[in-house]
C-alpha cells in the first residue's frame, strides 16, 4: 500500500508541475458549454425574430388581414416588411430576409368569389428552419381565411367601406360589427363566438417519458454534463497513458527492479488516472456552479456517479493501453473511440436526434449512461441503473485490465 | 520552387502515412455528417412525423376529426387503445362525437413524448390546430343541416401557399446536407492542418529535422514556404475528401465549383498559417492537440459551422466575424444558395487573405530551427 501511494504521489506533483495541457481540455468543454448555452439559451429577447417581406400586389381586404395577422400581438414572432417584389428578391438573395411573400392581384376578388387563389412563398435558401416557420404560419392563416370567408357572407359594400382606410389590428377588431350588420352573418358570428369562447375543441398538451420535477431550466446544465465528459475521457486517458510512456522509456523496468509488484503497479497506475479524473470532474462541477449556476442536484449522488464513471473510464483505457505496442498507436486508437463514444453517446448531440437506426449504440457508450444519470441526480432521483451498469461494466473491465497488464509487465 | 515542392510533399506523406488518416479525414468527418444530415434533413423530401391517433369514439365525429388533421406531411396511425411506446399521441375520448353535436366544449389530450423530436411534434401541433378550425367551419357552414354528414358542404382550400424557388433556373432547393457539409469542411480542414500541421512542425524542430534541412541549399525562407504548401494541400486535401463523399453519397452542391474551391484554398491558406504558428510557440504535442482543438471548435461555433446561423443573436453574430471560418461559411453561403458571382466573394476572399497575412507575420516572427 505504502508502494501504491508513493507512486500516486509522485503523479499527482508530476501533473501539478506541467499542468497546461490538461488545463486547456479542461477550459475546452466549459468554453464550449458557454458558446453553446449563449446562443441556444431560451431568453426571449435574445431570439431574433423571423424577417417576413410581404409584396402586396393586391392592397384589398383579404391582402390586408393576411398581413395584418402577421403583426398581431398574440404572434409576436415576425418582424414584417412591405417590398415591392424585386426588392424583396434582393433582399433575399442578400440574406436578409427569412421569407418573401407574394400575394398577387385579384387576391381578395377571388377570395370573395371564393376562387382558388395561390400565394407565392419564396423561402431564404440558406436558413433551414425560419422559413418553415413562415410557411406553416401562412397556412394556418390560409386555413383561417379560406374558413371565414366559407362562413360569412363578404360582399363589396364591406369590402367597399374598408378600402383605403390604414387598417392595424385592432382596427380589423373594429370591423366586426360591419360584418354583424348582415342578418346571416350575425347568427353565424354569435355561433363562432360559442364555439370559441370557450373552444369547442382545444388541445391539452401533456408531456410524457420523462419524470422529473425541474424547477426552472438551465440550458447550461444540460451541456455541460455531456461536453465534459467527453473531456474528462481525454484527460484520463491521458493519465493512464503513462503505462505505455514508462514502458517505453525504460522507467517501469527499472521500477520492476525494485521490491514493486506488478500488481502493485497496475493498481497505482488506474488508482491515479481514477483519482486525479475524480479530482478534475469536481473542478468542473465547481465551475459549472460558479459561471453557470448550473443546480447538480444532490452532490452526493453525484459525487458517487463521478467516482464509479472514473473508474470505468480508468479501468477502460487501462485495459486498452494493455493491448496497444506504444504510445503512437495508442494516440491512434484511443481518440476515434472517445470521439465515437461521444458521437453515439449524447456529447455532441442529444441520443433522441441521432437517426433511429442506431441509437441502440448509445447504450453501449459511457457517456450515454453518465449524461442519463447526472440528469436524474438534477432531478433529485438516484440514477440506480446508470451506476449499476457502470460499476458492474467498471468491475469486469478493471479485472480483465489487470490480468492483461499483468501479463505485458511481468519482465 | 522544386525545394519547396519536396518539403510540403514530405509533410503531406507524413500526415498521409499516420495510421489514423483517414478515421480523421474521412470516418469522423461522415459519422459528423451523417449525424447533423440527418438532424436538418431536407425538408423537400424530409421524413413524415408520425401521430398516433387513439380514437375511442362511438360515433362519426372521430373518424372525421381524423380525415381533418391528415396531410402529406404526417403519417397518421389510428389505433383503438393507447400503445406503452409512441412519439405523440392524440386521445379523441368515447365521447368526442357526443359533446361536438351538443356544442360542449372539449379538451383533447395530446401527449408528447419528452424523447421524441421536438420538430416533428411543433408539426403535429400545428396540424391538429389547422384540422380544428376545418372542423369548426364546417360546423359552422352546415350549421342550418340536420345531420352533418347527410349533403355536408366540405371545408375547401380557397388559399394555396406555393413555393417557388428564388433563382427560377435553379435545378434544386439545397439539402439539409448541402446546409451540414460546408459546415463540417471548415471545421475538419481547421482541426486536421492544425493538428497535424503543428505537430510535424514541432517534432521537425525537436527532432532537428529542421537544422538538417539547412545544412542542405535551402533556404529559411523556401523552408518556411515548404512547411506553408504542406498545410495548404493538407487543407485542400480534407477539403477534397470532403467534397469528393458529399458529392458522391450526398448529392452535395456547391453552386459555382470554381468560386467554392477559391473559398477552400483562401481559407486553407489562413489555418496553414495558423498551423506554423502553433507549431512553432508550443512546445508539447498536447498543448498543441489541446490548443488546436480549442481554437477550431470556438472558431466553428463563432463561425456557424455547428448550427443554422439563423438562429444566433445578432450581437454573437457580430463576435462571430472574427472567426476566418465565419468568412468562409459566409462565402459557401453565398455561392451554394444564391448563385453568387466572384464579385459577391471578394470581400470575403480579402479577410482571408489579411488573416493569412496576419497569421504569416507572426508565424515567421515565432518560426524557430532550433529549441
Amino acid at each position: 500500500m505504502k508502494r501504491i501511494i508513493l507512486i500516486l504521489k509522485n503523479d499527482i506533483k508530476r501533473r501539478l508541475k506541467s499542468p497546461l495541457s490538461i488545463l486547456i481540455l479542461l477550459i475546452i468543454p466549459v468554453m464550449m458549454t458557454g458558446i453553446i448555452g449563449t446562443v441556444f439559451s431560451p431568453s426571449e429577447n435574445k431570439m431574433p425574430k423571423i424577417r417576413v417581406l410581404i409584396t402586396d400586389n393586391d392592397k384589398e381586404l383579404g391582402a390586408k388581414v393576411f398581413i395584418e395577422a402577421f403583426k398581431s400581438p398574440q404572434v409576436d414572432m415576425f418582424q414584417l416588411e412591405l417590398v415591392e417584389e424585386n426588392k424583396g428578391r434582393e433582399l433575399i438573395s442578400n440574406n436578409r430576409g427569412s421569407a418573401l411573400i407574394i400575394i398577387p392581384s385579384g387576391f381578395s376578388k377571388n377570395l370573395l368569389k371564393k376562387n382558388k387563389t395561390n400565394l407565392l412563398l419564396i423561402k431564404n435558401p440558406s436558413e433551414q428552419f425560419m422559413p418553415n416557420i413562415v410557411e406553416e404560419f401562412s397556412k394556418t392563416l390560409s386555413i383561417l381565411l379560406s374558413g371565414a370567408i366559407q362562413v360569412f357572407e363578404i360582399d363589396e359594400t364591406l369590402i367597399n367601406s374598408i378600402k383605403g382606410t390604414n387598417m392595424d389590428y385592432k382596427s380589423l377588431i373594429t370591423m366586426l360589427p360591419m360584418l354583424k350588420k348582415n342578418k346571416t352573418n350575425a347568427e353565424k358570428f354569435k355561433k363562432l363566438m360559442t364555439y370559441l369562447n370557450p373552444p369547442l375543441l382545444e388541445i391539452k398538451k401533456e408531456i410524457t417519458g420523462k419524470k422529473t420535477n425541474n424547477t426552472g431550466i438551465n440550458i447550461f446544465s444540460y451541456i455541460l454534463p455531456g461536453i465534459s465528459i467527453m473531456f474528462l475521457l481525454f484527460i484520463i486517458e491521458i493519465f493512464i497513458r503513462d503505462i505505455l510512456s514508462e514502458r517505453e522509456d525504460g522507467k517501469l523496468q527499472r521500477m520492476m527492479f525494485a521490491p514493486l509488484r506488478a500488481c502493485e503497479y497496475i493498481t497505482a497506475r488506474i488508482l491515479s488516472g481514477w483519482i486525479m479524473g475524480i479530482l478534475t470532474y469536481l473542478i468542473i462541477v465547481l465551475i459549472g456552479k460558479l459561471i453557470f449556476n448550473i443546480d447538480w442536484g444532490n452532490y452526493f449522488f453525484l459525487f458517487i456517479l463521478i467516482i464509479i464513471t472514473c473508474f470505468w473510464i480508468a479501468s477502460f483505457f487501462a485495459l486498452l493501453n494493455a493491448f496497444f505496442k506504444n504510445r503512437n498507436q495508442a494516440g491512434a486508437f484511443v481518440a476515434p473511440i472517445i470521439m465515437i463514444f461521444s458521437a453515439f453517446g449524447g456529447s455532441i448531440i442529444q441520443t433522441n436526434q441521432l437517426p433511429e437506426a442506431v441509437r441502440w449504440v448509445s447504450a453501449l457508450t459511457l457517456n450515454h449512461w453518465f449524461i442519463i444519470g447526472a440528469n436524474k441526480i438534477r432531478s433529485n432521483i438516484f440514477p440506480t441503473t446508470p451506476i449499476l451498469i457502470l460499476l458492474i461494466s467498471g468491475i469486469i473491465l478493471y479485472i480483465i485490465a489487470s490480468k492483461a497488464l499483468n501479463k505485458r509487465i511481468i519482465i | 520552387m522544386k525545394r519547396i515542392i519536396h518539403i510540403a510533399l514530405i509533410d503531406l506523406k507524413i500526415m498521409v502515412s499516420d495510421k489514423i488518416f483517414f478515421f480523421w479525414t474521412l470516418i469522423f468527418p461522415l459519422i459528423f455528417i451523417f449525424i447533423f444530415g440527418n438532424i436538418y434533413k431536407d425538408d423537400n423530401v424530409k421524413a413524415k412525423a408520425e401521430l398516433v391517433i387513439v380514437n375511442k369514439d362511438v360515433g362519426k365525429f372521430g373518424k372525421y376529426f381524423e380525415k381533418k388533421i391528415e396531410s402529406p406531411d404526417i403519417l397518421i396511425k389510428s389505433l383503438k387503445k393507447e400503445p406503452v411506446d409512441y412519439n405523440r399521441l392524440l386521445i379523441l375520448p368515447k365521447d368526442f362525437s357526443e359533446k361536438i353535436k351538443s356544442r360542449k366544449p372539449q379538451q383533447l389530450l395530446f401527449k408528447k413524448n419528452s424523447n421524441a423530436n421536438v420538430k416533428a411534434a411543433t408539426q403535429i401541433e400545428i396540424k391538429i390546430i389547422q384540422g380544428i378550425t376545418k372542423t369548426i367551419t364546417e360546423l359552422l357552414i352546415n350549421s342550418k343541416s340536420d345531420d352533418f354528414f347527410d349533403n355536408k358542404i366540405d371545408f375547401k382550400d380557397i388559399i394555396n401557399i406555393k413555393t417557388i424557388n428564388l433563382n427560377e433556373n435553379s435545378i434544386k432547393m439545397p439539402s439539409g446536407f448541402d446546409h451540414v457539409i460546408p459546415g463540417i469542411l471548415v471545421q475538419f480542414i481547421m482541426m486536421m492542418v492544425l493538428v497535424y500541421g503543428g505537430i510535424v512542425v514541432m517534432m521537425d524542430r525537436q527532432m532537428g529535422r529542421l537544422t538538417r534541412i539547412l545544412f542542405s541549399s535551402t533556404s529559411i525562407p523556401e523552408l518556411w514556404a515548404g512547411k506553408f504548401l504542406g498545410r495548404l494541400l493538407m487543407g485542400l486535401l480534407q477539403a477534397f475528401i470532403l467534397v469528393f463523399i458529399g458529392i458522391l453519397f450526398f448529392n452535395l452542391n456547391l453552386g459555382n465549383n470554381i468560386l467554392a474551391f477559391l473559398i477552400i484554398l483562401f481559407f486553407s491558406m489562413a489555418i496553414a498559417s495558423l498551423s506554423i504558428l502553433f507549431g512553432s510557440v508550443f512546445r508539447k504535442e498536447d498543448l498543441i492537440v489541446g490548443m488546436s482543438v480549442m481554437s477550431a471548435n470556438i472558431f466553428a461555433a463563432l463561425g456557424g459551422c455547428w448550427w443554422p446561423i439563423e438562429f444566433v443573436p445578432q450581437t454573437f453574430k457580430t463576435i462571430g466575424m472574427i472567426s476566418p471560418a465565419y468568412w468562409a461559411m459566409d462565402g459557401f453561403h453565398k455561392i451554394i444558395f444564391f448563385n453568387k458571382s466572384l464579385s459577391d466573394i471578394t470581400l470575403n476572399i480579402i479577410v482571408l487573405l489579411i488573416y493569412t497575412l496576419i497569421f504569416t507575420i507572426l508565424s515567421i516572427k515565432f518560426f524557430k530551427i532550433k529549441e
